[in-house]
Parts: C-alpha cells; sequence; structure tokens
C-alpha cells in the first residue's frame, strides 16, 4: 500500500509538495509530526534550528557549509544531527540532518528521497510513497 | 574618500555616460544594494556548549594527518577533542556502546573519508 501525502499551500501560486514527517534520535527523543518540503534540489536535509533544540536532540556530526542556490556562496554552517526519519510506516535509520537559523521549513532533500520510490502527481496534487 | 566625494565623482561620470552604460552602472549599484540585504546573521550565536565540544571535536579530527584519517575508510569514528575513543563499520553499534561508555559526552561520529565543509546545495531555498 502507498502512503499518500497530499500536496501543501501553495508557493508562487503552484501547490508545494510536502509530506508529514517525525525525527527522532538514538535516545528515543522526538520532534512534533513536521512538515517537510519535498526538494529534489536539495543536496541534504535540513531542519529550522529550534526544532532540533525544543525536541532536545545534540549535534553530533560534522559541519557543512548551506549555500542556497539563488545566493551561490555559503549563508551558514550547519551543525549535523543523526536521527531516524519517521514517514508514515517508512523508517529511515541513520540519516544526518543540519540545523539552521535562516530556514522556516523543513527541507526533505536527496539524501533522503535517493532512497524512497514515489510518484510526483501533480494533476492529483499526490505524492505517493510505495513501502517496501 | 567621503560618501560626499563618491557621489560627486558619480554623478560626474554619469553626466558623461551614454545612457545604456549608466544604466549599467544602476544595475550595479541595486546588485550591491541585493547583496546587502541578504547577508544573514552567523548561526554561530545560536551554537551550545555541546555544539562547540562536537565543533572541537572535528577540528582535531581534520587536524590529524590524512593518512591518519584515511585509516578509517570504512569505518566511522567516534572522536573527542585530542582523542579518538572508538571506532567500528556499524555506526550504530559504535553509537550505542560509546554511548553507554560515556553518556554525557559530546562525541563526534565522524566517516573516515568524510571532507570537511562540504557544501549542502539548496536549489531552491525557503530562507526566512
Amino acid at each position: 500500500m502507498p502512503i499518500q501525502f497530499p500536496f501543501g499551500r501553495p508557493s508562487g501560486g503552484e501547490p508545494l509538495p510536502v509530506v508529514a514527517l517525525r525525527l527522532t534520535d538514538i535516545t528515543g527523543r522526538a520532534t512534533s509530526t513536521l512538515t517537510a518540503i519535498v526538494d529534489t534540489g536539495a543536496d541534504g536535509t535540513l531542519v529550522p534550528l529550534p526544532i532540533l533544540r525544543v525536541a532536545g536532540f545534540k549535534s553530533s556530526r560534522i559541519r557543512r557549509e548551506f549555500v542556497p542556490g539563488g545566493v551561490g556562496r555559503s549563508v551558514e554552517t550547519v551543525v549535523g544531527y543523526q536521527v531516524t526519519v519517521r514517514l508514515g510506516e517508512l523508517t529511515l535509520p541513520s540519516v544526518d540532518v543540519f540545523g539552521s537559523v535562516h530556514i522556516g521549513d523543513v527541507i526533505l532533500g536527496r539524501d533522503v528521497l535517493n532512497q524512497l520510490v514515489f510518484t510526483y502527481d501533480g494533476p492529483r496534487r499526490l505524492l505517493d510513497f510505495l513501502t517496501p | 574618500m567621503t560618501r560626499k566625494e563618491i557621489k560627486g565623482k558619480l554623478e560626474a561620470l554619469l553626466e558623461i555616460l551614454p545612457d545604456d552604460k549608466a544604466e549599467a552602472v544602476l544595475d550595479f549599484a541595486e546588485f550591491l544594494q541585493h547583496q546587502v540585504g541578504t547577508q544573514l546573521p552567523a548561526a554561530e550565536e545560536e551554537w551550545d556548549d555541546w555544539d562547540r565540544a562536537i565543533i572541537a571535536a572535528e577540528e582535531y579530527w581534520f587536524s590529524l594527518s590524512e593518512e591518519t584519517r584515511h585509516a578509517y575508510i570504512g569505518r566511522t569514528a567516534a572522536v573527542v577533542e585530542g582523542r579518538i575513543l572508538d571506532a567500528d563499520s556499524d555506526r550504530m553499534a559504535l553509537e550505542e556502546r560509546v554511548r553507554a561508555q560515556y553518556p554525557d559526552l559530546p562525541v563526534l561520529y565522524v566517516e573516515g573519508e568524510a571532507e570537511q565543509f562540504k557544501p549542502l546545495v539548496v536549489l531552491s531555498p525557503h530562507l526566512r
């Protein structure tokens, strides 16, 4: 059975593909359910830093330089966290996410998307994720 | 040069430049204005003591010779500032083992092949 996520609010007049997910860490700490933008143009996964702080997550991975495409240079050195991403029935352990003070939305990047099979159904405004 | 002098020189230049070149000056000034407007505050202010300990461990790791770091290729190393605590090809097993031994210690987990400050490019950013 695929897991379906309806597109979210429009951005620039077009509905955004989003998913609902939760993040947990090795100690069992967890975020609330978050809405994440599915972004095939993102190398990795970014989370607003306050969300990680509220969940009580602790950094444990090396830093990266956050380079927004339109800006073309690093705007921020982001600290890494190792988490499990829970997307409906799908569980992806050992995912690195990076805490940013400059973003307002969770951005689910290709580090996660490249582990998944999904259909982008634009006319129906739906993302269908296949479960193993 | 004072701002008044700069303004005077710019006005003098605009007087003699053809219209298309004068527009190019305006375009460049607007580009600079945009750059200033998109300079974002540093995230470092948000880092806590735990983050700084992880960063110190990262700096220690990358201060080691390439030969030393490459001896860990295919494995994850558990690192604190000044010391490699343990290493394993199973990152989860390593983290559980290290956490059991040092429950409250900020420990960096880094692969032998890791690069420092690797860019994370987001082609369609949603900046605040």
